[in-house]
């Protein structure tokens, strides 16, 4: 009897130790700060993800980011980033980050919300460009939440993008900050 | 003609003011994106973001709606100036044409000024305000 009730007790405990899988949902912000004018934009990431608390570094996952769900509070510019001058959604309609490896840099603490700091490389890919990049992503966990947060730069330049003719350097930035901030709910991972 | 273009320059002032007052955006904003911050299920602060209708003015229409409405009431008040003076010039000449010494007693008064005698005080052609 009285392991039947630890049981029940460290069930959830024991549930969230294996691995386990979320489907992501939740918004990027973009942030083009030029000399001329700061533009700053949202989309709508979705994504998944596999992870085992126990061993962070299996962490697999993908976001997805749609061309078109883009916006900056100006219809045309909107239309222009979408444009083939800019991001050629037609052909390239989709942003996407696939994991590679993880190395945690700060482990898992918390009692009730578990955070951990890691350092995700994986292959980002943008305007059919793809490179290996790192970036720095805050995973926190609360039950069966799941919460990433991670925010990283990206150089126009090295995804071929190139805009009008003196446009990018005055009126658009170079490098362009991203933030990220995908939620989900976790569930176990299928055998 | 002269109240036309003044009128034009107080829109392109105006224009340029509401310009600077909205941001001085390059590019015309039909939406705005707003910040509303709250707590998450792990209790940290986040930014909860949407889009709501809004029109702030940019260079893109202020710049040459302001610059044409400068521009404009710049020629109409340079226009209506060279209207006047013409105006002035043409009346003069018909004054000696017409009427010699209305003209003459007119040009003497002091109040009209161009080409033909040399302009005289009112006080000499009226001693008796000359103590005045």
């Amino acid at each position: 009897m009285r392991s039947l009730i630890a049981l029940a007790l460290f069930a959830p405990a024991l549930a969230l130790a294996a691995p386990q899988t979320a489907e992501l949902s939740g918004e990027m912000k973009f942030i083009s700060d030029a000399p001329l004018e700061k533009i700053v934009g949202t989309a709508a990431g979705a994504g998944a993800l596999t992870l085992d608390p126990d061993d962070l570094t299996t962490i697999k996952g993908t976001i997805k980011v749609k061309v078109e769900s883009m916006k900056t509070g100006n219809d045309q510019r909107d239309e222009h980033l979408r444009s083939a001058t800019w991001l050629d959604a037609a052909q390239f309609p989709e942003i996407m980050f696939e994991t590679v490896s993880v190395v945690v840099t700060k482990p898992v603490t918390g009692d009730e919300v578990k955070e951990a700091e890691v350092a995700v490389t994986g292959k980002f890919t943008l305007h059919g460009v793809t490179t290996e990049m790192t970036t720095p992503a805050v995973i926190k966990w609360k039950g069966d939440k799941l919460k990433v947060d991670t925010k990283f730069q990206v150089k126009l330049d090295a995804y071929n993008i190139k805009g009008r003719d003196g446009v990018v350097g005055s009126k658009v930035g170079t490098n362009i900050d991203i933030e990220v901030s995908l939620k989900g709910v976790l569930k176990a991972v299928a055998p | 003609m002269r109240a036309l273009g003044i009128v034009a320059i107080a829109l392109g002032l105006g224009v340029a003011g509401v310009w600077l007052a909205s941001g001085m955006h390059m590019a015309t904003q039909t939406e705005k994106l707003v910040e509303t911050r709250t707590k998450d299920d792990f209790g940290d602060e986040v930014i909860n973001r949407s889009w709501e209708k809004t029109f702030e003015l940019g260079l893109d229409f202020a710049g040459p709606g302001a610059g044409g409405l400068l521009g404009v009431g710049g020629v109409l008040i340079f226009l209506a100036r060279r209207r006047r003076k013409a105006a002035r010039s043409t009346a003069t000449v018909s004054l000696h044409l017409d009427a010699p010494s209305a003209c003459r007693e007119h040009l003497d008064s002091g109040r009209v000024r161009g080409p033909g005698p040399p302009r005289r005080s009112p006080r000499r052609n009226f001693p008796e305000f000359a103590s005045v």
